[in-house]
Protein backbone atom coordinates (compact mmCIF):
# COMPACT_ATOMS: atom_id res chain seq x y z
CA UNK A 1 0.00 0.00 0.00
CA UNK A 2 1.79 3.26 -1.13
CA UNK A 3 1.89 6.20 1.15
CA UNK A 4 -0.87 8.04 -0.58
CA UNK A 5 -3.29 5.06 -0.84
CA UNK A 6 -2.77 4.05 2.78
CA UNK A 7 -4.11 8.52 3.82
CA UNK A 8 -7.22 7.61 1.84
CA UNK A 9 -7.36 4.64 3.49
CA UNK A 10 -7.11 6.72 7.02
CA UNK A 11 -9.39 9.14 5.90
CA UNK A 12 -12.36 6.98 4.96
CA UNK A 13 -12.00 4.83 8.03
CA UNK A 14 -12.14 8.29 10.46
CA UNK A 15 -14.96 8.76 8.62
CA UNK A 16 -16.52 5.92 9.26
CA UNK A 17 -15.94 6.04 13.15
CA UNK A 18 -17.59 9.59 13.04
CA UNK A 19 -20.72 7.54 11.35
CA UNK A 20 -20.31 4.60 14.03
CA UNK A 21 -20.70 6.96 16.86
CA UNK A 22 -23.82 8.65 15.51
CA UNK A 23 -26.94 7.92 17.72
CA UNK A 24 -27.84 4.63 17.24
CA UNK A 25 -31.82 5.14 17.41
CA UNK A 26 -32.10 2.82 14.05
CA UNK A 27 -35.08 2.03 14.85
CA UNK A 28 -41.52 2.99 10.27
CA UNK A 29 -43.96 2.61 9.14
CA UNK A 30 -47.22 1.60 7.30
CA UNK A 31 -49.00 3.78 4.89
CA UNK A 32 -52.17 3.39 5.45
CA UNK A 33 -53.64 3.78 2.10
CA UNK A 34 -55.50 6.91 3.03
CA UNK A 35 -53.60 9.22 0.37
CA UNK A 36 -51.26 12.14 1.53
CA UNK A 37 -52.14 15.86 1.69
CA UNK A 38 -50.52 18.83 0.14
CA UNK A 39 -47.40 19.89 1.55
CA UNK A 40 -49.12 23.23 2.75
CA UNK A 41 -51.50 22.36 5.52
CA UNK A 42 -53.22 24.34 7.88
CA UNK A 43 -53.99 23.81 11.49
CA UNK A 44 -56.05 25.13 14.14
CA UNK A 45 -57.68 24.45 17.82
CA UNK A 46 -61.10 24.79 18.60
CA UNK A 47 -62.75 26.91 21.03
CA UNK A 48 -60.68 28.73 23.57
CA UNK A 49 -57.97 26.49 23.41
CA UNK A 50 -55.85 29.38 22.46
CA UNK A 51 -56.76 31.02 25.60
CA UNK A 52 -57.54 28.22 28.56
CA UNK A 53 -54.66 26.51 27.08
CA UNK A 54 -51.79 28.33 25.59
CA UNK A 55 -49.06 26.80 26.86
CA UNK A 56 -50.44 23.55 24.97
CA UNK A 57 -50.93 24.67 22.34
CA UNK A 58 -47.46 26.23 21.54
CA UNK A 59 -45.87 23.02 22.50
CA UNK A 60 -48.29 20.83 20.54
CA UNK A 61 -46.93 23.17 17.83
CA UNK A 62 -43.61 22.80 18.93
CA UNK A 63 -43.76 19.36 18.52
CA UNK A 64 -45.17 18.89 15.22
CA UNK A 65 -42.10 20.54 13.95
CA UNK A 66 -39.84 17.25 13.71
CA UNK A 67 -42.40 16.73 10.94
CA UNK A 68 -41.63 19.82 8.97
CA UNK A 69 -37.85 19.01 10.15
CA UNK A 70 -37.90 16.20 7.56
CA UNK A 71 -40.26 16.17 4.89
CA UNK A 72 -41.80 18.94 2.67
CA UNK A 73 -44.23 19.62 5.26
CA UNK A 74 -45.21 23.01 5.88
CA UNK A 75 -47.76 23.56 8.86
CA UNK A 76 -49.71 26.68 8.90
CA UNK A 77 -51.12 27.63 11.95
CA UNK A 78 -54.72 29.38 11.47
CA UNK A 79 -54.64 30.28 15.36
CA UNK A 80 -58.66 29.20 16.60
CA UNK A 81 -60.46 27.53 13.87
CA UNK A 82 -63.15 29.51 12.22
CA UNK A 83 -66.64 29.50 12.99
CA UNK A 84 -68.40 27.26 9.76
CA UNK A 85 -69.45 28.31 6.61
CA UNK A 86 -72.48 25.91 5.01
CA UNK A 87 -71.91 23.37 2.20
CA UNK A 88 -74.00 23.27 -0.52
CA UNK A 89 -75.58 20.14 0.44
CA UNK A 90 -76.78 22.34 3.92
CA UNK A 91 -73.88 20.46 5.92
CA UNK A 92 -71.44 22.63 7.68
CA UNK A 93 -68.13 23.42 6.26
CA UNK A 94 -65.47 24.04 9.38
CA UNK A 95 -62.09 25.21 7.53
CA UNK A 96 -58.72 24.61 8.55
CA UNK A 97 -57.27 21.00 7.41
CA UNK A 98 -56.43 19.68 10.81
CA UNK A 99 -58.79 20.89 13.66
CA UNK A 100 -57.61 19.95 16.47
CA UNK A 101 -59.17 19.61 20.15
CA UNK A 102 -57.76 19.20 23.70
CA UNK A 103 -58.89 18.92 27.00
CA UNK A 104 -59.97 21.61 29.45
CA UNK A 105 -60.88 24.16 27.02
CA UNK A 106 -65.02 25.60 25.86
CA UNK A 107 -65.54 22.12 24.22
CA UNK A 108 -66.14 19.06 25.39
CA UNK A 109 -64.52 16.34 23.85
CA UNK A 110 -66.41 13.69 25.69
CA UNK A 111 -69.86 14.28 23.81
CA UNK A 112 -70.89 14.04 19.55
CA UNK A 113 -69.11 15.90 17.51
CA UNK A 114 -70.25 19.42 17.00
CA UNK A 115 -71.20 20.04 13.41
CA UNK A 116 -74.02 20.00 10.85
CA UNK A 117 -73.89 16.70 9.06
CA UNK A 118 -70.80 15.43 11.09
CA UNK A 119 -70.62 11.51 11.20
CA UNK A 120 -67.00 11.45 12.52
CA UNK A 121 -65.93 9.01 15.51
CA UNK A 122 -67.00 9.99 19.16
CA UNK A 123 -66.26 9.00 22.28
CA UNK A 124 -67.91 9.70 25.52
CA UNK A 125 -63.44 9.39 27.09
CA UNK A 126 -60.91 11.31 26.31
CA UNK A 127 -59.69 8.58 23.97
CA UNK A 128 -57.61 10.49 20.92
CA UNK A 129 -58.28 10.26 17.58
CA UNK A 130 -57.21 11.51 14.01
CA UNK A 131 -58.39 10.69 10.48
CA UNK A 132 -56.02 9.93 7.19
CA UNK A 133 -56.14 12.56 4.72
CA UNK A 134 -58.74 10.93 2.34
CA UNK A 135 -61.15 11.21 5.00
CA UNK A 136 -61.03 15.12 5.31
CA UNK A 137 -64.15 16.12 2.70
CA UNK A 138 -66.27 13.39 5.09
CA UNK A 139 -65.34 15.00 7.60
CA UNK A 140 -65.05 18.85 6.92
CA UNK A 141 -68.90 18.92 8.96
CA UNK A 142 -67.36 17.89 11.74
CA UNK A 143 -66.04 21.03 14.65
CA UNK A 144 -62.49 19.27 15.25
CA UNK A 145 -61.12 15.86 13.58
CA UNK A 146 -57.93 15.51 15.63
CA UNK A 147 -58.41 15.11 19.21
CA UNK A 148 -55.66 14.99 21.24
CA UNK A 149 -55.76 14.02 24.92
CA UNK A 150 -53.04 15.19 27.86
CA UNK A 151 -51.49 11.83 28.24
CA UNK A 152 -49.80 10.82 30.44
CA UNK A 153 -52.35 13.65 32.22
CA UNK A 154 -50.02 13.69 35.64
CA UNK A 155 -46.89 15.25 34.04
CA UNK A 156 -45.85 16.83 31.19
CA UNK A 157 -47.73 15.37 27.93
CA UNK A 158 -45.84 12.82 25.43
CA UNK A 159 -43.85 14.41 22.60
CA UNK A 160 -44.71 10.75 20.87
CA UNK A 161 -48.10 11.23 21.71
CA UNK A 162 -48.78 14.40 19.57
CA UNK A 163 -46.45 12.27 16.83
CA UNK A 164 -48.66 9.65 16.46
CA UNK A 165 -51.77 11.24 16.22
CA UNK A 166 -50.15 13.86 13.68
CA UNK A 167 -48.89 10.50 12.01
CA UNK A 168 -52.42 9.30 10.66
CA UNK A 169 -53.08 12.52 9.97
CA UNK A 170 -50.21 12.12 6.92
CA UNK A 171 -51.10 9.23 6.20
CA UNK A 172 -49.30 6.63 8.65
CA UNK A 173 -51.47 3.59 9.94
CA UNK A 174 -50.21 1.81 13.44
CA UNK A 175 -47.26 0.30 13.38
CA UNK A 176 -48.05 -2.26 16.04
CA UNK A 177 -51.27 -4.04 14.12
CA UNK A 178 -48.44 -5.26 11.02
CA UNK A 179 -49.13 -8.83 10.29
CA UNK A 180 -44.92 -8.77 10.14
CA UNK A 181 -44.50 -7.73 13.84
CA UNK A 182 -41.33 -8.80 15.70
CA UNK A 183 -42.61 -11.31 17.86
CA UNK A 184 -39.17 -12.52 18.91
CA UNK A 185 -39.43 -9.30 21.23
CA UNK A 186 -42.94 -9.17 22.06
CA UNK A 187 -46.07 -11.65 22.18
CA UNK A 188 -48.85 -10.05 24.05
CA UNK A 189 -52.15 -10.77 21.95
CA UNK A 190 -52.39 -7.07 21.19
CA UNK A 191 -49.16 -7.13 19.67
CA UNK A 192 -49.93 -7.99 15.79
CA UNK A 193 -52.65 -7.25 13.50
CA UNK A 194 -54.14 -7.30 10.39
CA UNK A 195 -52.26 -4.80 7.86
CA UNK A 196 -50.32 -6.77 5.41
CA UNK A 197 -49.81 -3.75 2.92
CA UNK A 198 -48.31 -0.81 3.04
CA UNK A 199 -44.90 -1.67 4.44
CA UNK A 200 -42.65 1.72 3.97
CA UNK A 201 -39.83 0.02 6.13
CA UNK A 202 -39.21 -3.29 8.11
CA UNK A 203 -41.25 -3.11 11.81
CA UNK A 204 -40.09 -0.98 13.94
CA UNK A 205 -40.09 -1.34 17.31
CA UNK A 206 -38.91 2.47 17.96
CA UNK A 207 -42.05 4.05 15.62
CA UNK A 208 -44.33 6.77 16.79
CA UNK A 209 -47.10 4.64 15.45
CA UNK A 210 -46.81 1.90 17.87
CA UNK A 211 -49.10 1.56 20.89
CA UNK A 212 -46.93 0.63 24.65
CA UNK A 213 -46.44 -2.29 25.28
CA UNK A 214 -44.56 -1.91 28.73
CA UNK A 215 -43.90 -5.52 29.09
CA UNK A 216 -41.95 -6.07 25.54
CA UNK A 217 -40.39 -2.24 26.21
CA UNK A 218 -42.23 -0.32 23.63
CA UNK A 219 -42.87 2.98 24.72
CA UNK A 220 -44.44 4.26 21.43
CA UNK A 221 -46.65 6.99 21.18
CA UNK A 222 -46.50 7.01 25.49
CA UNK A 223 -42.60 8.57 25.34
CA UNK A 224 -40.71 11.30 24.32
CA UNK A 225 -37.82 9.98 21.74
CA UNK A 226 -39.62 11.70 19.11
CA UNK A 227 -39.50 10.15 15.14
CA UNK A 228 -37.50 7.15 14.57
CA UNK A 229 -35.22 7.39 11.95
CA UNK A 230 -38.07 4.75 9.71
CA UNK A 231 -40.71 7.65 10.56
CA UNK A 232 -38.37 9.75 9.20
CA UNK A 233 -37.36 8.06 6.01
CA UNK A 234 -41.12 7.30 5.76
CA UNK A 235 -42.88 10.85 5.88
CA UNK A 236 -39.48 12.07 3.76
CA UNK A 237 -40.78 9.47 1.09
CA UNK A 238 -44.66 10.07 1.50
CA UNK A 239 -43.95 14.48 1.39
CA UNK A 240 -41.27 14.93 -1.20
CA UNK A 241 -39.16 17.52 -1.47
CA UNK A 242 -40.16 20.27 -4.12
CA UNK A 243 -37.28 19.26 -6.47
CA UNK A 244 -37.96 15.30 -6.59
CA UNK A 245 -34.26 14.21 -6.92
CA UNK A 246 -33.21 10.85 -6.87
CA UNK A 247 -31.05 10.27 -4.20
CA UNK A 248 -28.51 7.63 -4.07
CA UNK A 249 -25.11 6.85 -1.98
CA UNK A 250 -21.81 5.00 -3.28
CA UNK A 251 -18.84 6.44 -5.05
CA UNK A 252 -18.60 8.12 -8.37
CA UNK A 253 -15.00 8.71 -8.86
CA UNK A 254 -13.28 5.22 -8.94
CA UNK A 255 -10.26 3.40 -10.84
CA UNK A 256 -10.69 1.17 -13.72
CA UNK A 257 -9.64 -1.92 -11.18
CA UNK A 258 -12.65 -0.44 -9.03
CA UNK A 259 -16.36 -1.86 -9.54
CA UNK A 260 -19.00 0.77 -9.45
CA UNK A 261 -21.51 0.29 -6.81
CA UNK A 262 -24.41 2.82 -6.13
CA UNK A 263 -27.27 2.12 -4.76
CA UNK A 264 -30.99 4.10 -3.61
CA UNK A 265 -30.13 6.12 -0.39
CA UNK A 266 -34.29 5.19 0.52
CA UNK A 267 -32.88 1.72 0.30
CA UNK A 268 -29.57 2.12 1.66
CA UNK A 269 -31.97 3.88 4.93
CA UNK A 270 -33.89 0.81 5.31
CA UNK A 271 -36.96 1.57 3.03
CA UNK A 272 -38.96 -1.27 1.64
CA UNK A 273 -38.26 -0.82 -1.98
CA UNK A 274 -40.42 -3.67 -2.65
CA UNK A 275 -43.35 -1.16 -1.81
CA UNK A 276 -42.10 2.23 -1.90
CA UNK A 277 -40.41 2.59 -5.20
CA UNK A 278 -40.34 1.17 -8.73
CA UNK A 279 -39.08 1.50 -12.20
CA UNK A 280 -35.73 2.04 -11.21
CA UNK A 281 -33.62 2.86 -13.72
CA UNK A 282 -29.82 3.85 -14.08
CA UNK A 283 -27.86 4.94 -17.33
CA UNK A 284 -24.63 5.61 -18.66
CA UNK A 285 -23.89 8.02 -20.60
CA UNK A 286 -27.44 7.65 -22.22
CA UNK A 287 -27.22 3.39 -22.42
CA UNK A 288 -29.32 1.97 -19.41
CA UNK A 289 -27.34 0.24 -17.33
CA UNK A 290 -29.58 -1.41 -14.41
CA UNK A 291 -33.39 -1.68 -13.80
CA UNK A 292 -33.27 -2.44 -10.45
CA UNK A 293 -32.56 0.13 -7.15
CA UNK A 294 -28.42 -1.07 -7.45
CA UNK A 295 -26.02 -0.12 -9.94
CA UNK A 296 -22.55 -2.49 -10.12
CA UNK A 297 -20.61 -1.68 -13.25
CA UNK A 298 -17.08 -1.86 -14.61
CA UNK A 299 -15.72 0.35 -16.99
CA UNK A 300 -13.39 1.62 -19.03
CA UNK A 301 -11.18 5.13 -18.31
CA UNK A 302 -13.48 8.17 -19.00
CA UNK A 303 -15.81 10.61 -17.95
CA UNK A 304 -19.58 9.52 -18.32
CA UNK A 305 -23.19 10.81 -17.88
CA UNK A 306 -24.61 9.28 -15.18
CA UNK A 307 -28.40 9.08 -14.67
CA UNK A 308 -30.83 7.40 -11.83
CA UNK A 309 -34.24 7.71 -12.11
CA UNK A 310 -37.15 6.08 -10.43
CA UNK A 311 -40.79 6.22 -9.04
CA UNK A 312 -42.83 5.81 -6.18
CA UNK A 313 -45.82 4.04 -4.90
CA UNK A 314 -47.93 7.14 -5.37
CA UNK A 315 -46.51 7.47 -9.19
CA UNK A 316 -44.22 10.66 -8.69
CA UNK A 317 -41.18 10.46 -10.31
CA UNK A 318 -37.20 11.13 -9.02
CA UNK A 319 -34.36 11.93 -10.90
CA UNK A 320 -30.64 12.61 -10.80
CA UNK A 321 -28.30 13.54 -13.03
CA UNK A 322 -24.60 13.48 -12.42
CA UNK A 323 -20.64 12.31 -13.69
CA UNK A 324 -19.27 9.17 -13.25
CA UNK A 325 -15.46 9.15 -13.43
CA UNK A 326 -13.13 6.32 -14.06
CA UNK A 327 -9.46 6.61 -13.69
CA UNK A 328 -6.64 4.65 -14.46
CA UNK A 329 -5.13 3.44 -10.71
CA UNK A 330 -1.93 6.07 -11.56
CA UNK A 331 -4.09 9.14 -12.57
CA UNK A 332 -6.70 8.05 -9.30
CA UNK A 333 -3.53 8.60 -7.31
CA UNK A 334 -2.25 11.93 -8.88
CA UNK A 335 -5.94 13.56 -8.70
CA UNK A 336 -7.73 12.25 -6.09
CA UNK A 337 -5.72 9.72 -3.39
CA UNK A 338 -2.72 12.54 -3.23
CA UNK A 339 -5.00 15.70 -3.34
CA UNK A 340 -6.87 13.86 -0.01
CA UNK A 341 -3.49 12.54 1.94
CA UNK A 342 -2.05 16.11 2.17
CA UNK A 343 -5.30 17.01 3.24
CA UNK A 344 -4.33 14.96 6.22
CA UNK A 345 -2.87 17.16 8.36
CA UNK A 346 -5.73 19.38 8.71
CA UNK A 347 -7.71 16.80 10.49
CA UNK B 1 5.95 1.61 8.12
CA UNK B 2 5.27 -2.08 7.40
CA UNK B 3 1.80 -3.33 6.33
CA UNK B 4 1.17 -5.07 9.78
CA UNK B 5 1.76 -2.44 11.58
CA UNK B 6 -0.55 -0.22 8.90
CA UNK B 7 -3.84 -1.33 10.37
CA UNK B 8 -3.45 -0.70 13.86
CA UNK B 9 -1.89 2.78 13.46
CA UNK B 10 -5.10 3.54 11.23
CA UNK B 11 -7.06 2.65 13.62
CA UNK B 12 -5.36 4.29 16.66
CA UNK B 13 -5.47 7.26 14.46
CA UNK B 14 -9.25 7.07 13.80
CA UNK B 15 -9.97 6.94 17.40
CA UNK B 16 -8.37 10.04 18.14
CA UNK B 17 -10.11 11.99 15.43
CA UNK B 18 -13.27 10.66 16.01
CA UNK B 19 -13.15 11.51 19.47
CA UNK B 20 -11.99 15.24 18.67
CA UNK B 21 -15.22 14.69 16.39
CA UNK B 22 -17.15 13.12 18.37
CA UNK B 23 -16.08 16.64 20.87
CA UNK B 24 -18.51 18.68 18.73
CA UNK B 25 -21.91 19.13 21.61
CA UNK B 26 -24.45 16.92 20.28
CA UNK B 27 -28.15 18.29 20.75
CA UNK B 28 -30.62 16.08 21.37
CA UNK B 29 -32.76 16.58 18.14
CA UNK B 30 -29.27 16.04 16.02
CA UNK B 31 -29.61 13.86 12.99
CA UNK B 32 -27.91 12.77 9.96
CA UNK B 33 -28.43 13.43 6.62
CA UNK B 34 -26.56 11.64 2.96
CA UNK B 35 -25.80 14.44 1.21
CA UNK B 36 -24.27 14.02 -2.48
CA UNK B 37 -22.23 17.18 -2.40
CA UNK B 38 -22.78 19.81 -5.61
CA UNK B 39 -21.22 22.65 -4.70
CA UNK B 40 -18.79 23.67 -2.05
CA UNK B 41 -18.56 27.79 -1.76
CA UNK B 42 -16.46 29.75 1.12
CA UNK B 43 -17.77 33.34 2.29
CA UNK B 44 -15.75 35.84 5.06
CA UNK B 45 -18.41 34.43 7.74
CA UNK B 46 -18.99 30.73 6.37
CA UNK B 47 -18.44 28.00 4.31
CA UNK B 48 -21.19 25.82 2.95
CA UNK B 49 -22.11 22.78 0.99
CA UNK B 50 -24.82 22.64 -1.36
CA UNK B 51 -26.75 18.85 -1.61
CA UNK B 52 -28.10 17.28 -4.58
CA UNK B 53 -31.40 16.79 -2.54
CA UNK B 54 -32.79 18.59 0.39
CA UNK B 55 -34.65 17.38 3.44
CA UNK B 56 -37.34 19.40 4.91
CA UNK B 57 -36.42 22.31 2.32
CA UNK B 58 -32.76 21.99 4.14
CA UNK B 59 -30.17 21.68 0.73
CA UNK B 60 -27.26 24.05 2.69
CA UNK B 61 -25.03 22.73 5.25
CA UNK B 62 -22.91 25.61 6.99
CA UNK B 63 -19.68 25.68 8.99
CA UNK B 64 -18.65 29.44 10.74
CA UNK B 65 -15.28 30.62 9.53
CA UNK B 66 -14.60 32.12 13.07
CA UNK B 67 -13.53 28.49 14.47
CA UNK B 68 -10.56 27.82 11.77
CA UNK B 69 -9.59 24.55 12.92
CA UNK B 70 -13.23 23.13 12.53
CA UNK B 71 -14.13 24.76 9.62
CA UNK B 72 -10.53 23.80 8.00
CA UNK B 73 -11.89 19.91 8.73
CA UNK B 74 -15.17 20.64 7.09
CA UNK B 75 -13.45 21.67 4.01
CA UNK B 76 -11.23 19.32 3.91
CA UNK B 77 -13.76 16.46 4.51
CA UNK B 78 -15.91 18.16 1.51
CA UNK B 79 -13.21 18.63 -0.57
CA UNK B 80 -12.00 15.14 -0.45
CA UNK B 81 -15.84 13.48 -0.46
CA UNK B 82 -16.17 15.79 -3.96
CA UNK B 83 -12.71 14.95 -5.58
CA UNK B 84 -13.40 11.50 -4.62
CA UNK B 85 -17.25 11.48 -5.50
CA UNK B 86 -18.53 10.21 -2.12
CA UNK B 87 -21.58 10.39 -0.52
CA UNK B 88 -21.02 12.77 2.50
CA UNK B 89 -23.03 12.19 6.04
CA UNK B 90 -23.84 15.28 7.86
CA UNK B 91 -25.13 15.93 11.71
CA UNK B 92 -27.09 18.60 11.95
CA UNK B 93 -30.03 20.00 14.34
CA UNK B 94 -32.62 20.59 12.55
CA UNK B 95 -33.92 23.09 15.13
CA UNK B 96 -30.93 25.20 15.47
CA UNK B 97 -31.67 28.23 13.68
CA UNK B 98 -28.40 29.93 15.09
CA UNK B 99 -26.46 29.58 11.39
CA UNK B 100 -28.55 32.72 10.20
CA UNK B 101 -25.98 34.84 12.19
CA UNK B 102 -23.18 33.48 9.60
CA UNK B 103 -25.94 34.13 6.65
CA UNK B 104 -27.29 30.28 6.52
CA UNK B 105 -30.84 31.56 5.94
CA UNK B 106 -33.28 29.64 8.27
CA UNK B 107 -35.12 27.86 5.63
CA UNK B 108 -32.95 26.27 3.49
CA UNK B 109 -29.58 25.73 5.76
CA UNK B 110 -28.58 24.64 9.24
CA UNK B 111 -25.21 24.22 10.93
CA UNK B 112 -22.69 21.52 10.30
CA UNK B 113 -22.03 19.53 14.00
CA UNK B 114 -20.21 16.43 12.06
CA UNK B 115 -19.67 15.67 8.73
CA UNK B 116 -17.80 12.65 7.27
CA UNK B 117 -17.82 9.59 4.48
CA UNK B 118 -17.47 6.18 4.60
CA UNK B 119 -18.40 4.62 1.19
Amino acid sequence: MTQVQSGLARLVCFCLFVLVIAPANMSAAVYANGGVRSNSITICFVGDALVSRPLRVQQILAYIREYQFVANIQFSFLGTCPPASTQPNGDAFFNGDIRIVIPATSVDATTPIPGRGCSGPSTADWKSFSNSPNDLPNLRACLYNLKLGDDPWNSTPYLNHTLHEFGHALGLAHEHERTDVDRTICNTPTFGGSLSTGFMTPYDRFSVMNYQFPSCGINGNYDNSGLSDWDRLAVHILYPEALQVAEFVGTTVVRTTDTIRLRSAWGARGANLTFVAQDFRWTISGNLASSSSTLTSTLLPGTYMLGFNHRDFLGRTYTYVGVLRVLPPTIYTQRVAAPIASRLPLL
Amino acid sequence: MTRKRLPFAMLVLSFVLGLLASSVPAHATATFVSCTPVEVMTFHERIHVRCAAAIGGIVFFAAPTQDTQFVNRVLSIIESAQVAGRTLSIQYDPADLSGINIGCQNFDCRLILAIGFGQ
